[in-house]
């Protein structure tokens, strides 16, 4: 397991987010009890990363925004292109129920998760390119959890990083 | 732009007017299969193409669910004159995805006509509906244990046939020219007519899956990279599955390897010694294919230097050009073939024969290994990650010739480096012809690059044009540039053949350069 596994294991851990689509770990996170009245405020929220430097700390702002809305999320792994993993989003997005899908995935992931998301009846709130040059530095972690928090939360989008020859990453927001 | 609460317009329609015709198109489909809203609309929006994307804007998408829904889609747009781009899955990534050619035509998504209509197992056909997707076909053929093998392009789980054969795709197996093993269409007209192609027409016919010429003059090729028609029904061969498959590769060090690895392979594939689409892959290529981003490796802008490209295919374990073929058949056809094979590489001095065993599972050889057995998987998808999502496929056609192929490999390469941009080719071998296929990619997060790209892309049509090179298809901006490379006399009985079935030109004006 690589360090980038490792650290997206721990940001998960640390979150409670259930893991689907990743071969290498099971987790299981029961949604914290919502306050009366608040669990039709945010549907269902799945989280779409694509194995970079930056899913841990993306993942933990999903998490952070899940939870104050006293719900839990479920993580889909889209990484390496896995065929098997795209397969199983699609039938995510076609079992019938509705759904937030927010993501921050490399440029071929997202391509193909928003045809799918088309495919599915789905509409697409928001879509940003962003590029990072220091995808490991605490700035870009930490601009990825506020990303993470304003996907779930629909705050004001935050601006789009453009470092020039970074690496490309895509955010995405879409409900099912 | 205008105020309209529209994403766009139909070119000439008012908003009053456009409401009218929505209206109708809701009460003939319901109001779940017309969409309007910015957030259904975007991702039937341009996705790749270095173009502005409001050039290539629908107005409208409309589903329809039967072919009486698609007759009534074009009743409407003939009583208000809107141009309609029909889609069966959109999944035609490198030329232009969902999004119409032109601002303001109203999309027709055929997916939830996804119905395999029949497969058979002895004859080894099919009749599918526009909607359905390779990996369906897949699926159904697996869970039924035919004994049929598919051939598809590289976006092969979730591509479909009849979108990919209406557009003269490919595939890598020996069933590789799809168009070749179409038989049978049934298109809706612009006059609301239905026709079948070849057999079809005939009352009480069975045989429109097994011969495809009919009488009198065969129609089907018109209606494909065409607007005369929507193919609603199409019927194509699907190869018996063999009972031994044997994929490999062949590594050459050199670029300059081109001329004679194409001299090598033409008259063992005319002889059908290896019978399938072979592809002869760059670099580059290969190395998307493994996800490898440009800017693991450099982060300056321009050209990727070739020490660069050195060095990734030291990394990878790529040649300069990487050779993947297939024999198919029983062990001892496989087994006579497999020796010539070896023994003209052998004799030729040059080339790394590697086999499945020594390839181990590894990437390139694993996904191209399923390419060629009808196996679907997205991992080409990594090229669109070498620098930033942006991609343009330029598909120019030569001889299988080696010194053409060297030529317009240089060609290329050269064009490109001028652009800053890099030579990510391929070629795939026909019978007689290759279909070189360049991916245009650039980072289109980059305004200043996504200009050069679109400059390149101009440049590589007009200087391969003025050596006898054009394109065999490509993406929705450059339809009606390429329309122009084939001359005026086609044009115009193209032209003559749309005013006739299409006089209010409202099916997709525009599509390969074609209006009344």
């Amino acid at each position: 397991m690589n360090t980038d596994r490792r650290s997206v294991l721990k940001g998960l851990a640390a979150a409670g987010l259930v893991v689907a689509g990743m071969p290498w770990a099971q987790a299981a996170a029961t949604p914290a009890a919502a306050p009366a009245g608040e669990q039709d405020a945010l549907p269902a929220v799945t989280a779409l990363v694509s194995g970079s430097a930056l899913d841990a700390a993306f993942l933990s702002g999903v998490a952070q925004a899940v939870n104050a809305a006293g719900q839990g999320a479920a993580t889909h792994s889209l990484q390496g292109l896995d065929t098997a993993a795209f397969m199983r989003l699609n039938a995510l997005l076609g079992d019938g129920q509705a759904g937030l899908l927010v993501g921050l995935v490399d440029d071929a992931s997202a391509t193909l998760v928003l045809d799918l998301v088309r495919s599915a009846d789905g509409r697409v709130l928001s879509v940003q390119h962003h590029r990072l040059a220091q995808e490991q530095d605490v700035a870009a972690a930490q601009w990825a959890r506020q990303l993470g928090s304003s996907l779930v939360g629909a705050a004001a989008p935050l601006a789009p990083a453009t470092t020039a020859q970074g690496g490309a990453y895509v955010s995405l927001r879409c409900l099912i | 732009m205008s105020q309209s609460k529209y994403q766009a317009l139909p070119k000439g329609i008012s908003e009053a007017r456009f409401d009218a015709a929505i209206k109708k198109f809701t009460a003939a489909l319901g109001a779940d299969q017309v969409l309007t809203s910015a957030e259904h609309i975007t991702p039937y929006t341009k996705v790749m193409m270095a173009v502005d994307a409001a050039r290539h804007t629908p107005s409208a998408v409309v589903m329809a669910t039967s072919v009486e829904q698609v007759q009534a889609v074009v009743k409407i747009c003939n009583e208000f004159r809107i141009p309609v781009w029909t889609i069966s899955t959109g999944r035609n990534f490198g030329y232009g995805s969902a999004a119409p050619v032109e601002r303001g035509q109203i999309v027709l998504d055929l997916r939830r006509m996804n119905k395999i209509l029949h497969i058979d197992p002895e004859l080894c056909t099919a009749l599918v509906e526009p909607g359905v997707t390779y990996q369906q076909l897949y699926d159904y053929i697996e869970e039924n244990k035919l004994p049929l093998m598919l051939s598809f392009p590289a976006p092969s789980a979730i591509a479909g046939p009849v979108g990919n054969t209406m557009d003269r795709g490919v595939g890598y197996t020996p069933y590789g020219e799809h168009f070749l093993m179409q038989c049978g269409m049934e298109l809706v007209l612009a006059n609301g007519e239905v026709l079948r192609t070849g057999m079809g027409s005939v009352k009480g016919d069975k045989a429109w899956q097994v011969f495809k010429w009919g009488y009198g003059p065969t129609l089907d090729g018109i209606f494909t990279q065409s607007n005369y028609g929507i193919c609603t029904k199409m019927g194509f061969w699907l190869m018996p599955k063999p009972p031994v498959f044997k994929p490999f590769s062949i590594v050459y060090e050199n670029e300059a390897d081109i001329g004679e690895i194409v001299e090598l392979l033409r008259p063992l594939r005319i002889a059908q010694i290896i019978p399938n689409a072979v592809v002869i892959a760059g670099a580059l290529w290969e190395a998307g294919g493994m996800n490898v981003r440009r800017s693991d490796y450099i982060k300056t802008p321009g050209a990727t230097p070739d020490s660069v490209v050195e060095q990734i295919k030291k990394d990878k374990g790529l040649g300069a050009w990487n050779v993947y073929a297939a024999l198919y058949g029983t062990q001892e056809q496989v087994d006579v073939n497999w020796k010539i094979v070896t023994e003209v590489v052998k004799k030729s001095g040059k080339g790394k024969v590697i086999t499945a065993e020594q390839a181990a599972n590894t990437q390139p050889f694993k996904y191209r290994a399923e390419l060629m057995s009808g196996v679907p998987n997205l991992q080409e998808f990594g090229l669109y990650n070498w620098r930033g999502g942006g991609s343009m496929w330029f598909a120019p056609v030569s001889q299988a010739r080696g010194s053409e192929c060297g030529k317009q490999a240089q060609l290329a390469k050269s064009i490109l480096n001028k652009h800053g941009l890099d030579y990510v080719g391929e070629f795939i071998v026909g019978w007689r012809d290759m279909h070189h296929i360049i991916d245009v990619l650039f980072d289109r997060t980059n305004e200043e690059e996504t200009k050069r790209a679109n400059a390149c892309f101009a440049e590589l049509l007009d200087e391969f044009e003025k050596q006898g090179y054009a394109v065999y298809r490509v993406n929705t901006a450059f339809q009606e540039r390429v329309a122009k490379s084939y001359g005026p006399v086609k044009r115009d009985v193209e032209r003559k053949i749309k005013r006739a079935l299409d006089p209010n030109g409202i099916l997709a004006p525009g599509k390969s350069g074609i209006r009344i």
